[in-house]
């Protein structure tokens, strides 16, 4: 039966799966070919006369990096720092001395993944894995099949997550190899390692995403409300993670002006070094989240197929996890800065906590408090008509 | 051990329901309800709107969770042995998938979904039909779509036909087909059609046994060759408009106007016949007896304390 199970999810997401893998290898090798053509029209510049004329009429004063360089040379200079894949921004003091590169971040022009693209359909094909399936009905020929609904569960993971994420793997090593092999040696300033740990990182990002995006298909039933819960979820995560260190750092260290509002998690190919800790929280997440699911699915029954939440357990803890993610995303992401004349962020705090704990309950137990009103409402109703 | 042996030499599989209760948004839908389901039977599921023929269907076809309960085919619990769900075969009339694809798609996902789907017949019937292969399901006419997913059903070769308003809103000639299609699938592979319906008339013409379910419950289980054999619905004027006690102690009284009354008695025999006739009715008239006096009998005459005795279940 599982061979029959394989062959009915191929025959129903077959064809978008292989759209959908296609168009993010294509679209990565376009990008591919895009940056290196665009790296090649800045080399081409760089050796026009039209730059050479413009770099003679530039005096010394003008740009003090150039100082005591000849013509070739700043050339070079300039042709080292735009044709680079990699650089830090710099700065020069008044004789053209660089004053400090080391904790500069690194940019790159000629690298361009457009992850959150990305990062939008995977989170979009990961939602739908499962509700597409509960709001058209498939669910219902699924759990007629001589199959247990982990079976199903596992079966439908492995057949759209594996050829999506690795699609999406191999598109970022087709988009880095056509990059490193489009552009000279000399200027690709990083080494494979450092390439290949930023690939690796970015897609444990992806998986994270993906992952993320699958639990709440699989637990949301409401057609409004799940992809909203998704796309603000997926949308203020970086937000959340900021928020959650910049409370840290403000509980902990409560007189230091420390805060942070650098992205945590690897997004796209870069040459900073990679820390460890968000590649292990996203395959530790992803991991945790797909070995909830797959206890969850089987409990699945399809007269809740319209309620927000599908699971009626997990209606307290997501009350809960609500007021504690909102008001950290609303009032910690951007930093709190210490100083006699800013007040505390504590009364905002509560005030989001309550104003969300009040929307999350309505959202989540809007069925039991409207039978509630009812009962009270026809309860009036007949001591009134008694009277 | 002994049980599934003997059901595998009689070569006879049954479906046991034991102690099934559903409850949805806080709602008994189901209740209690034990029952057996006998293959080479057609088994008509009755009961006013909202009573739960659906969710019954839902819930023995795994779409519900069940709350209590077994659902055991040939003696084997269906919650512990999925592949069993291969042996009911059951499509939703509110939700189903069937819409978006051509026939030729769906012959894929049913032939993949039922190890013993029949390929051949479902060619043969859809050909003899008129079913345009490449046609997409939403594109049929309502009859035509009844009449496709007869066809599936029967070509699932599944032990179990659950069958959901099968004939409602189709036209004579279709309904005839699919009443043909039906007989031949009972008579050929000794299945057990589990059908529910509002036309009761239509009902009547096929089924062997009749489950009322009413108030959660399946409250009556007839069989119909019994009812006939030993119920009567007789026509009476007595020269009061008191009925007599012998008449309200043996029958489940259908309509009372004036002095007219008529009432279904469950066992009639001479002796009862003697019994009413000592009255001295005015008239005295058997009428002839139908499913729908036995469901109006026992759904909508409440007030009236006299129940038709039915194999209480």
């Amino acid at each position: 039966m599982n061979k029959q199970l394989m062959t009915i999810l191929k025959k129903r997401y077959g064809l978008a799966l292989l759209i959908t893998s296609l168009c993010i290898i294509l679209f990565y090798g376009y990008n591919g070919v895009s940056d290196v053509k665009r790296w090649h029209e800045m080399n081409a510049y760089f050796d026009s006369e039209e730059y050479i004329k413009d770099l003679q009429q530039l005096s010394e004063d003008d740009s003090p990096r150039y100082s005591g360089l000849s013509l070739g040379e700043r050339q070079a200079l300039d042709k080292k720092e735009g044709l680079s894949l990699f650089y830090q921004t710099t700065s020069y003091d008044e004789h053209g001395k660089l004053i400090s590169v080391s904790d500069q971040p690194y940019f790159s022009a000629y690298f361009n993944e457009n992850p959150i693209l990305l990062i939008a359909v995977l989170a979009t094909a990961g939602f739908l894995m499962f509700f597409t399936d509960l709001k058209t009905a498939f669910n219902e020929f699924l759990f007629s099949l001589g199959v247990s609904k982990r079976r199903i569960y596992f079966s439908k993971f492995a057949l759209v997550s594996l050829p999506l994420l690795s699609s999406v793997l191999l598109a970022k090593i087709v988009f880095v190899g056509i990059i490193t092999t489009g552009i000279p040696t000399e200027y690709v300033n990083i080494g494979l390692p450092t390439l290949a740990a930023n690939v690796l990182a970015s897609w444990t990002t992806c998986i994270l995403y993906f992952s993320l995006s699958a639990f709440i298909g699989l637990v949301t039933g409401n057609m409004i409300l799940g992809p909203l819960t998704v796309f603000g979820f997926c949308a203020s995560l970086e937000f959340f993670i900021t928020g959650v260190l910049n409370a840290w750092y403000y509980f902990t260290n409560a007189t230091i002006d420390r805060y942070i509002t650098n992205k945590f998690f690897v997004y796209t190919v870069s040459k900073e070094s990679i820390s460890v800790l968000p590649i292990i929280l996203a395959l530790t997440i992803s991991v945790l989240l797909f070995i909830f699911g797959s206890f969850l699915f089987p409990k699945l029954t399809l007269e809740k197929k319209g309620n927000y939440l599908l699971f009626d357990k997990l209606k307290v803890p997501v009350v809960i996890a609500m007021t504690l993610y909102v008001p950290m995303v609303l009032v910690f992401s951007s930093g709190v800065y210490f100083g006699e004349e800013v007040s505390s962020p504590i009364p905002s705090l509560l005030t989001y906590c309550i104003l969300t704990a009040l929307i999350g309950s309505y959202l989540v137990f809007r069925k039991e408090i409207n039978e509630w009103i009812n009962l009270k409402r026809q309860l009036n109703r007949n001591s009134s008509i008694s009277s | 051990m002994v049980g599934r042996k003997l059901s595998t030499l009689e070569g006879r599989i049954d479906m046991k329901i034991e102690n099934l209760e559903k409850t949805i948004d806080h709602r008994v839908i189901l209740k209690d309800i034990n029952l057996t389901f006998y293959q080479g039977e057609i088994t008509g599921l009755i009961g006013q709107n909202g009573s739960g023929k659906t969710t019954f269907f839902r819930t023995l076809s795994g779409h519900y969770e069940l709350d209590t309960g077994k659902i055991m085919i040939d003696q084997e619990d269906i919650q512990k042995n999925k592949l069993l769900k291969q042996k009911i075969f059951y499509i939703d009339e509110q939700y189903n998938f069937l819409s978006g694809y051509t026939l030729n798609k769906l012959l894929v996902f049913y032939q993949n979904a039922y190890a013993s789907f029949n390929k051949e017949k479902y060619l043969t019937l859809t050909k003899k039909n008129n079913l345009n292969p490449n046609l997409k399901y939403r594109s049929m006419s309502k009859g035509m779509q009844g009449l496709y997913k007869m066809i599936l059903a029967i070509c699932s070769n599944a032990e179990y036909l659950l069958l959901d308003e099968p004939l409602d809103g189709l036209d004579f000639i279709v309904k005839k087909n699919v009443l043909g299609l039906l007989l031949d699938a009972v008579s050929e592979n000794s299945r057990s059609i589990i059908i529910s319906s509002h036309n009761l008339n239509e009902l009547e013409s096929i089924i062997d046994r009749a489950l009322i379910l009413k108030s959660n419950q399946i409250q009556l289980d007839y069989h119909l060759e019994t009812l006939r054999e030993h119920a009567r619905k007789i026509q009476m004027v007595f020269k009061t408009k008191k009925v007599p006690q012998v008449v309200k102690e043996n029958s489940r009284l259908l309509h009372f106007q004036g002095r007219v009354v008529t009432a279904i008695f469950e066992h009639y025999t001479e002796e009862l016949k003697a019994l009413i006739q000592a009255e001295q009715p005015v008239l005295f008239e058997e009428l002839p007896l139908t499913l729908e006096d036995v469901f109006e009998a026992n759904l909508t005459h409440e007030e009236m304390n006299n129940s038709l005795q039915g194999e209480m279940v």
